[in-house]
């Protein structure tokens, strides 16, 4: 259980034992309450329809995050199998004689399950049978003597497979790159490596099974190729191993808690041995697994923020609502108010039926919420990635107990609050008034409590300027407008105050985004902040001067004018309830635009991801790799870039952040350029560190300077650390591009000067050919010519447009995880207008009595109805565009991800939603609305319902 | 329809129906002469209200026949009555019915409006009628601001704004304490004798005796007391 979900639900606890207690006291109340809930069954469902809303996203998105978590933990103890811990060398070999000794160890063998020494490294793989390749995959070298520390291969036949039962000329593949190669048991296999100085070594192996995911058992953590420790060492020519694995005792996480406890005892172990001391000992799979739940951690705010973002849409819902039902039933409260029921009391009774709704509600959204976690992770696919990701990954269900516990917890939470504050205006009326449903007087309100509140809000203002904290700061702001605005109320006409409030609203939070930061944390705190005020003020603005347009209208026409007049007059006069409904929409809108516009500008043009190259040719297996002569006269252009791989502990680090990952087990990839190159570089760069003034001097910096690389996806001033913490060799990145076209994307890609290279233990020397072809030249037809000629070698061809779609294709689904919940957040707004809409149906039926009595005609009232609905959620669109807009186009120039980002905007995912909403609106306005007109005046003139 | 009669039913029958049928209004026969002051009294439930709707066109009646000005309100569509109401009729409620979204300006020009006068001559002719009932100082103010004999007051000058051919006050000082009900009383009295017709229901004796004639009604019947002519003239 989490401490937000132990906070939130000891707190839920505490209110209901609360409301139980008064309940028993005072049964009056509970009793009332309870036949409110019940009387109008619809009016229920719709309060709690609310906050089955909110729950059901924030454990939507708890959902998710626990899945990926889930996942990629699952997919992290899949990957080491039974091995919990590691002995390397910074990538660099060493004798076999370690781990045979460390076995032999008696204070480490009564604590171990087992110890095998071997090799990881990189390289291509082809089946002959198949005439398919398959370049940069895993190969793990089995040592006979000592290989039962990685557990038994599940087979795909079902049956198990000891992996010192691999004979020499035997191997076993993944079922991933099994699938990818579409290879059976029997079939050859022909593996290569890239070595330096000296001929690519290829070796042909006999399939002898396909091996699947399952608990303990070895799967590698690419696609991967298990053959026995000896034929992998012929194959490189490396004497050693470089890897020693240990398994502990027990299962699951007992195991990796077993680990933790015998690694000292290795550790020193490792240190009596000859040749030990400069090894080091890693806890591999409790690093790993901590290391994802950091990432998850980080990524859980903004996720459950974002699921929020619904939550505060049902709030507004919610609060419409209450404030609809306390007028509706003012007279029949007054009358309790009259019987001796005091303001409290009234407060106390709203909150039992708001525990009534809000109880209903978060359990009932914990269905749809399980429901839409369910339908992100098990039934939308997930983009398939050429290269080595052979098959589309797929996330695993899963959700945390303490995920439910909390969007339960906070749905409660959010209903009692929001009633609570709803229903303590609500409370405030004049009795002989409301019984006799007439307008409650002004009454001048003791200007103390006023002053009192200024000041209260003067000092939170005061106290958050003094914080360092950027976006409290920024906060202040606002909360100094809200006083200065309530401090003018009485001097200033009412439309001018809200006019200058809402100008200087609009003004100082869409100011935010125009700030440079560096830190992301930040900024996206400031640009939340800008989009709250930003509508807030844009909403308060146009609503306070919709008067305008009656003007305007009735300049052109009376009659439309006086038609317009009623449902005009509802939204400027009602700041709250038009601020909350607009609002609502505006916020959604505003983030949805914001989204759009990121969306927009992060995808790349294709032609700048693939820098004019159609084809792109790769080896991990032969660092001279050549075209077959029959391909040449169809290529104009082409970039032979040699390759290296890294296999290894590693890490990366930004200047100045505390957002570093711990060391892990690695496989990164190293492109080396020659000065040539360097100078014609194959890639554009997107970012570039500050130091350079222009990309060429970026690059002239990497070749001149064995400490630089440009690297894939690197923000400027990042390291990456190469090898153990006591050995490592560091990169500072003076450049950075996110395109797909270099390596797979499994790892990341580094480009480096060959001085570069020769700092670090990088093996599986191979190709990454960058070819463009003639004109009229098909890419696709050359990729396939390439890959039937080179399939022995392990070769895979592939072309950049394939590889630009994929890429798309994989933001697309990453995006749609954001704009399902947006479109939950729409689904409310709409709920809150049509609600609304048939709210004003009873809550209005003597004001349309009225007017129809007056000569207003069914038709006017009908349109009237509609357009008030349609004007609400046309502010709150245009709104939200507008903030939306201002904060992007902030986010763009001024914000962390700015540099080489082009402003664009992803049109589809704004104007969607907007013509949705408008249809959404106007569909359900018009029945409510029909209904009202059709009320015969007598009817809708009695005075009681 | 005789000359002089503004408002004319004969035979009027009207059925409530839901649940248990009540019969509102049995066969009335009514007459209003033109620039009279009619007060329609009698206990809870005996249709006055009832009637005062029927007659305006605000409800629909199940048999009879309704003239207001010589215009057969029973052949009108329901259209063509609310344009009637529009452009002859003024309406005073017990509960003043304005809109509380608009200020007590807004509220009285609706009519004007409605009949298509321009929105500057509207609002002059509507703050004219504000000032003719003292209330011109208060012509910004929304209705939550103002008393309750304020508000009355605005529901007065919206219902006499456009010069209707028939006033129809509905318990016009049912929520009023006495000294308010004098002055809204007085202010109706000084219009129908400027040559008004006003229809009012009340339960209110001293309002009833201020009108030109008291109708009684008693379970949906005019009630005729023994040896008393069907019209009570003051």
């Amino acid at each position: 259980m989490t401490i937000a979900a132990l906070a939130a639900a000891s707190l839920v606890v505490f209110a209901y034992l609360i409301l139980g207690l008064i309940a028993i006291r005072r049964p009056l109340l509970a009793r009332v309450a309870y036949r409110q809930v019940v009387r109008r069954p619809w009016q229920a469902t719709l309060m709690v329809a609310g906050m089955t809303f909110g729950s059901a996203a924030i454990l939507g998105m708890a959902t998710l995050v626990d899945s990926i978590d889930g996942t990629l933990s699952q997919t992290l103890l899949d990957s080491w199998g039974n091995v919990d811990l590691t002995v390397t060398s910074a990538g660099r070999t060493f004798s076999l004689d370690v781990a045979r000794q460390l076995k032999e160890d008696s204070a480490v063998s009564g604590r171990v399950a087992g110890v095998s020494g071997g090799l990881d490294l990189a390289g291509s793989i082809g089946d002959l049978n198949r005439s398919l390749g398959v370049p940069t995959v895993q190969f793990i070298g089995i040592d006979h003597a000592t290989g039962d520390a990685l557990g038994a291969f599940q087979l795909t036949d079902g049956s198990k497979l000891d992996p010192t039962r691999l004979s020499a000329g035997e191997g076993v593949l993944t079922d991933q790159l099994a699938e990818r190669l579409q290879a059976q048991a029997g079939d050859r296999l022909r593996v290569q490596i890239g070595r330096p100085s000296a001929t690519p070594a290829a070796f042909d192996l006999e399939l002898k099974g396909i091996a699947q995911r399952g608990p303990g058992a070895a799967y590698g953590r690419l696609p991967a190729l298990f053959l026995p420790l000896i034929d992998l060492q012929q194959l490189s020519g490396i004497a050693g191993i470089n890897i020693v694995r240990i398994r502990a005792t027990g299962q699951g996480m007992a195991e990796v808690q077993a680990a933790h406890e015998v690694s000292p005892i290795v550790r020193q172990a490792l240190a009596s041995l000859p040749g030990g001391a400069g090894l080091e000992l890693r806890e591999v799979k409790a690093d790993d697994l901590k290391n994802n739940a950091q990432q998850t951690a980080a990524a859980r705010p903004l996720l459950i923020g974002l699921g929020f973002l619904v939550v505060l849409a049902a709030v507004a819902l919610v609060v419409n609502l209450v404030l609809a039902l306390a007028e509706e039933r003012r007279p029949r409260l007054a009358v309790f108010r009259a019987l001796g029921l005091s303001r409290a009391g009234m407060v106390v009774m709203s909150l039992m039926e708001a525990a009534f709704y809000g109880l209903a509600g978060s359990l009932l959204g914990v269905l749809p919420g399980l429901a839409y976690g369910a339908y992100e992770t098990i039934f939308k696919a997930l983009p398939v990635v050429s290269f080595t990701q052979v098959s589309a990954p797929t996330l695993l269900f899963n959700v945390a107990p303490s995920s439910i516990v909390f969007a339960i917890s906070c749905g409660i939470l959010v209903s009692l609050i929001t009633v609570v504050l709803a229903s303590l205006r609500s409370s405030r009326m004049s009795i002989s008034s409301a019984i006799k449903q007439l307008p409650d007087p002004t009454v001048a309100r003791q200007s103390w409590w006023r002053w009192s509140g200024i000041a209260i809000l003067v000092l939170v203002a005061v106290a958050c300027i003094a914080t360092p904290s950027l976006p409290l700061r920024a906060l202040a702001g606002s909360v100094l407008i809200i006083a200065a605005t309530a401090a003018l109320r009485g001097r200033l006409p009412e439309r001018a105050r809200a006019t200058i409030a809402g100008a200087a609203m609009t003004a100082w939070s869409l100011s935010l985004p125009f700030r440079t930061f560096g830190d992301f944390n930040l900024y996206f705190g400031l640009l939340m902040i800008a989009i709250v005020g930003g509508v807030a003020g844009v909403a308060l603005l146009v609503s306070a001067n919709l008067k305008l347009l009656e003007r305007l209208v009735a300049s052109g026409s009376v009659r439309l004018g006086t038609m317009l007049r009623p449902p005009l007059a509802y939204l400027t006069r009602r700041p709250i309830r038009t601020a909350l409904t607009t609002g609502t929409l505006g916020l959604t809108l505003a983030v949805i635009t914001l989204f759009a516009i990121i969306r927009g500008s992060i995808v790349p043009e294709y032609t700048s991801v693939s820098n004019n190259w159609d084809v792109i040719v790769t080896s991990a297996g032969d660092p001279a790799l050549a075209l077959p002569s029959a391909v040449q006269p169809r290529i104009a252009r082409q970039m032979a870039i040699t390759t290296a791989t890294y296999v290894g502990p590693a890490k990366r680090s930004v200047a100045n952040s505390q957002a570093s990952n711990d060391r892990l087990q690695d496989y990164l990839v190293f492109l080396v350029l020659s000065d040539e190159q360097f100078d014609h570089p194959p890639i554009r760069l997107e970012r570039r560190a500050s130091a350079y003034p222009d990309d060429a001097q970026a690059w002239r910096a990497v070749r001149d300077d064995p400490n630089l690389a440009i690297s894939q996806f690197a923000v400027p001033g990042e390291s990456l650390f190469v090898g153990s913490p006591t050995n490592a060799v560091q990169f500072k990145s003076a450049g950075a591009s996110t395109t797909p076209i270099l390596q797979p994307s499994w790892g990341s890609w580094h480009i480096v000067s060959q001085r570069g290279l020769q700092r670090i233990q990088a093996t599986g020397l191979g190709t990454t050919l960058l070819l463009q072809v003639t004109p009229g030249t098909d890419p696709a037809s050359v990729a396939l010519e390439v890959r039937g000629a080179l399939y022995a070698k392990g070769v895979d061809a592939v072309t950049t447009r394939q590889l630009y779609g994929e890429g798309i294709a994989s933001a697309d689904w990453y995006w749609s995880l954001f704009t399902d919940l947006f479109d939950a957040g729409i689904v409310v707004g709409v709920l809150s207008l049509a609600i609304l809409a048939l709210r004003a149906v009873v809550e209005r039926r003597r004001s349309i009595g009225v007017l129809r009595a007056l000569g207003y005609q069914p038709p006017t009232v009908l349109v009237a109805l509609v357009v008030e609905g349609l004007l609400a959620a046309g502010i709150g669109v245009v709104a939200g565009l507008a903030v939306g807009l201002v904060t992007g186009y902030g986010l763009i120039v001024m914000g962390p991800i700015s540099g080489r980002l082009q402003f664009g905007i992803a049109p589809s995912m704004v104007v969607v939603p907007a013509v949705l909403v408008i249809a959404a609106v106007l569909i359900g306005s018009f029945g409510p609305a029909l209904r009202a007109s059709r009320i015969p005046p007598a009817q809708a003139l009695r005075l009681v319902d | 329809m005789e000359d002089g009669a503004m408002v004319r039913a004969t035979r009027l029958r009207k059925l409530y129906r839901g649940g248990a049928e009540v019969e509102a209004l049995r066969g009335v026969d009514f007459e209003v002469g033109r620039g009279e002051m009619v007060a329609v009294v009698g206990p809870s439930g005996s249709g006055k209200t009832t009637l005062l709707n029927c007659l305006s066109g605000l409800d629909r009646f199940d048999t009879g026949q309704v003239w207001v000005d010589g215009r057969d309100l029973t052949a009108m569509s329901d259209r063509d009555r609310t344009t009637y109401r529009m452009r002859s009729m003024g309406f005073v409620f017990q509960a003043f019915n304005l809109l509380p979204v608009l200020t007590a300006a807004e509220n009285a020009e609706i009519p004007l409006l409605l009949n298509g006068v321009r929105p500057k001559e509207a609002r002059r002719r509507a703050i004219d009628a504000l000032e003719t009932l003292g209330m011109a100082d208060r012509a910004g103010h929304r209705p939550d601001q103002l008393s309750g004999g304020e508000q009355q007051r605005v529901a007065v000058a919206r219902a006499l704004v456009h010069n209707p051919a028939v006033v129809w006050a509905d318990e016009p000082t049912g929520n009023l304490d006495t000294e308010v009900t004098n002055v809204i009383i007085e202010l109706l009295v000084r219009t129908n004798r400027q040559g008004q017709t006003i229809v009012l229901v009340t339960h209110n004796p001293l309002v009833a005796d201020r009108a030109a004639r008291v109708v009684r009604m008693r379970d949906g019947r005019i009630d005729l007391p023994r040896n008393q002519p069907a019209e009570l003239v003051r």
